[in-house]
């Protein structure tokens, strides 16, 4: 293994009691990276957090961290030896000391000197600086994670592991401050693992989104494939709206729908069965001109973007227009079809 | 390793609890004690057993029905004191039942000025005595008060008022909205309140025995020092035992959903018309008045102007200092063993050897002080040692304990484990994480529990009473014995430096919580 990997998790197990919490994980972080686990709550994200972080023990497999094996099934290093920092949800902050003290408890190897001035860094560059003095119960929500950011960060750590760090936010807060800390990481170099079961949060900081149920990664991929490419029907469901349209399964890798003929296959189908094909909302174009046409059967106003209920005939797909475009229920408009050249299918459900 | 700090902590409670097995032991056997059960019963048990009942009953219920009401309007209204009430009518605390006994005995009597104000009223004639069953009662509702109104209040606080609107806004009436939407929430606090209120009651020795009122606890008393029958004590203790468990027993029921509302906003209000605010404001201020605030200037005043005569006032500093140094020892002692259980208990929270000395030690804040006493007196005499300040400290331990741990498990509760996890990522060893995090966290928990302890030691009467060594007087029991021999001059002076003192480490407490 490289020093250009961050981490890299093979093959992990960890049972607690007679359940797996993990089973059979695998993954890998470049340096530089920011990668996202997301999953519904349960699925053992926060587990996998622990485990990295060395709080949990793993049974089977092999953790690395920047090129060094910190666990196997018979070797666990200490937290502390890992070389990570981590944001928990509920930012852990000391609550008798204050912003400066905390952000400056991890650097206790430093020079007194050396120490001060690293602080003052942190403070100034999360903006904290006219908040040194005040304990974590005078901060807002979002004050207090910058805080828990500026002290898992201030050791340098070759990790950054963050246990949904924006959970406790409200939605505008969250979306600016996601941002902020993307800018932050990307523009430190520093490698960070976060955990979340928002799929807006994980598409807004990820450049990779692990998406977990059941204690496995069933993708590993970029935002845009996770939204536009997944790889079953869960994942599909779990990260965005949309709907499954019926459709045929041709012979020579050919899909046939009520949008056309596109080049595709679901997997594990055979050749002349019914399959279901993946439409997002923001494959349908408002199209007046086209010779496809859908009777509006639903709308709600979201503010930048109207959400449409469309019927064709039988089958009914959601579909995001510009909200200037104002359309009624029962009125007939024309749409295109566009997919970004490919199209994904599933196998019917029994 | 592991097993074995399981085991001391297992080892402790059982050390601490020996004597009430003595107890059992002792009790058991029904052929000693049989000729005085028949004495006692054809003399004043009968009457002691009834009196422990009605005294029980009727001050719990006076004590919810004053505590409750109180609580309920000091958190939902704003009238003349209703803030400064909430911590206020907390004072009652600090004042032991028997030294407002003593009072009253004083002030009650026919030469007392009460007496003469009730003679001249064309109430009472000259020879009534105010020293009765109903008055006694009326004490304990009223002392005991504070009990049900920390309780309730901190439900009401917790509930906010939401419920309450929400069934005023279908149509209820306030009233009626109140016992059908906040009551029923509430009730788990109130019956908890109540349990303290019996088992206070229950361990009640110097007020029932100043106001001539025979108890079961002065059974006790009577039948170990006047008629030295041993077995009789311990039967009768253990009698008076089960009669707390029952209690115990009674409000063991399932907790009401609680509404988990952390946020506590100030939900208070004026009341609808001026003239509510005022009954209300007269109501609240009249019950502190009678609980503390008559019966603390009385003894002030008392204290101040009596003359002493030749009383040498250099020995209230030695019955001061033996007080302080038991209060001081039992709760040392108290939060050193209470924080190494506590921790136990918080690192290892699913081994039960771990868990179990918590709730073990927190059973000996129901054995009241007589029959504890007996109980100990039995254990020290079966390995033939004499009662002396390790024995009095050892009672203290077994009774207070569980202010110490439940004060020691609160601090405990918000320790996130998460707090150690970080300090241990950031490469602190077990020794630092202790140094930095727990213990400045926990030390105001520590220390509060520690005054509890400290307070309950100060005012604590029979176990002192029938444990101490031959010349060793605390402040609690000079003010008994001076109150009984109708000094009560003398009896004021020492009582009041003792409420002083716990007034002093009530406040410290609460400035503690108010920090939080």
């Amino acid at each position: 293994m490289t020093t250009s990997t961050a981490l890299s998790l093979s093959q992990l197990n960890l049972m607690r009691g007679e359940q797996s919490v993990l089973n059979d994980l695998t993954l890998t972080l470049a340096v530089g990276e920011i990668g996202c686990l997301l999953g519904p709550s349960g699925c053992g994200k926060t587990s996998l957090l622990r485990a990295i972080a060395g709080f949990e023990s793993i049974h089977v497999g092999h953790i690395e961290i920047a090129g060094k094996t910190v666990a196997t099934s018979t070797m666990q290093l200490p937290p502390e030896q890992r070389g990570i920092g981590m944001v928990f949800q509920d930012y852990a902050l000391f609550p008798h000391l204050s912003v400066a003290e905390n952000i400056a408890f991890g650097l206790h190897q430093l020079s007194r000197q050396e120490a001060q001035t690293r602080t003052a860094e942190w403070l100034s560059r999360l903006h904290l600086s006219e908040l040194s003095q005040r304990l974590p119960h005078q901060l807002s929500g979002g004050q207090q994670q910058r805080v828990a950011l500026a002290r898992a960060l201030a050791p340098q750590p070759q990790l950054l592991l963050m246990d949904e760090p924006f959970a406790n936010l409200d939605a505008t807060l969250r979306e600016s401050l996601s941002l902020e800390v993307r800018d932050l990481l990307k523009s430190l170099g520093a490698s960070a693992l976060l955990v979340t079961h928002d799929p807006m949060e994980a598409f807004t900081l990820a450049d990779k989104i692990g998406v977990m149920v059941q204690g496995k990664i069933v993708q590993w991929d970029t935002p845009y494939h996770v939204y536009h490419q997944p790889k079953n029907r869960f994942v599909a469901n779990f990260v965005g709206l949309g709907s499954f349209l019926p459709a045929h399964q041709g012979c020579d890798n050919q899909i046939e729908s009520l949008f056309g003929r596109f080049t595709g296959r679901a997997e594990g189908a055979l050749c002349g069965t019914s399959i279901e094909m993946l439409i997002r909302p923001d494959d349908i174009r408002y199209a007046p001109d086209s010779p496809l046409t859908a009777r509006v059967s639903y709308r709600a106003f979201r503010g930048p973007d109207t959400l449409y209920r469309l019927c064709f005939g039988e089958q009914q797909v959601s579909a995001l227009f510009p909200s200037h475009i104002q359309l009624g229920i029962g009125d007939e408009v024309g749409v295109s079809f566009d997919t970004g050249g490919h199209v994904v299918a599933f196998t019917c459900e029994a | 390793m592991r097993g074995m700090t399981q085991f001391l902590g297992l080892l402790i409670s059982l050390v601490l609890l020996l004597p009430l097995l003595m107890l059992a032991y002792q009790a058991s056997d029904v052929s000693q004690g049989a000729a005085h059960w028949q004495h006692l019963l054809d003399t004043w048990l009968g009457e002691a057993l009834l009196n422990t009942l009605l005294l029980t009953l009727f001050s719990a219920l006076g004590a919810v029905l004053l505590g409750t009401s109180l609580a309920w309007l000091t958190v939902t209204y704003r009238f003349a004191g209703s803030r400064v009430l909430a911590w206020l009518l907390i004072l009652p605390l600090a004042l032991p039942p028997y030294v407002v006994a003593m009072l009253l005995m004083w002030w009650g009597d026919s030469g007392g000025s009460l007496h003469l104000w009730l003679r001249e009223m064309g109430w009472v004639n000259h020879w009534a005595d105010i020293r009765t069953l109903p008055v006694l009662i009326a004490l304990f509702a009223l002392l005991f008060t504070p009990y049900i109104f920390l309780l309730a209040r901190a439900s009401f606080q917790r509930q906010g008022l939401q419920a309450f609107e929400a069934a005023r806004a279908l149509g209820l009436s306030p009233f009626k909205a109140f016992f059908m939407v906040v009551l029923p929430v509430t009730k788990p606090a109130i019956i908890a309140g109540a349990a303290l209120v019996m088992m206070e009651t229950l361990a009640d020795y110097g007020a029932s025995s100043l106001f001539g009122v025979p108890t079961l606890t002065q059974a006790i008393y009577r039948s170990w020092f006047n008629m030295g029958d041993w077995a009789l004590a311990a039967q009768l203790a253990v009698a008076l035992i089960s009669a707390v468990a029952l209690v115990l027993l009674l409000v063991q029921s399932k907790p009401a959903a609680q509404q988990a509302n952390t946020r506590l906003t100030d939900v208070a209000k004026r009341p609808h018309s001026p003239l509510m605010a005022s009954v209300m404001s007269v109501f609240a201020w009249l019950v502190f008045c009678l609980a503390f605030a008559l019966p603390f200037a009385l003894l002030l005043w008392q204290s101040v102007s009596a003359d002493t005569g030749s009383w040498d006032a250099s020995k209230l500093f030695d019955w001061f200092g033996h007080s302080l140094l038991l209060a001081l020892m039992t709760a040392i002692a108290a939060s050193l063993l209470a924080a190494w259980l506590g921790w136990q208990a918080y690192r290892h929270p699913n081994q039960l050897g771990y868990r179990l000395p918590l709730p073990l030690l927190s059973l000996g804040y129901g054995i009241p002080g007589t029959a504890l006493a007996v109980a100990i007196l039995l254990t020290w005499q079966a390995f033939g040692l004499q009662a002396g300040v390790i024995a009095l400290v050892f009672a203290y331990l077994v009774r207070f304990m569980s202010l110490s741990l439940q004060s020691t498990q609160a601090g405990l509760a918000q320790l996130s484990p998460r707090l150690l996890e970080a300090a241990q990522l950031h490469g602190y060893s077990k020794w630092q994480q202790h140094k930095r995090i727990t213990l400045p966290l926990l030390s105001p928990h520590l220390l509060a529990g520690a005054l509890m302890v400290a307070i309950e030691v100060l005012k604590e009467l029979p176990a002192t009473l029938m444990l101490r060594p031959f010349n060793f007087d605390t402040l609690a029991v000079i003010a008994y014995q001076y109150a009984q021999d109708e000094r009560i001059p003398e009896a004021a002076n020492a009582a009041l430096l003792m409420v002083i003192a716990s007034l002093f480490g009530l406040a410290l407490v609460k400035w503690l919580e108010s920090r939080r």
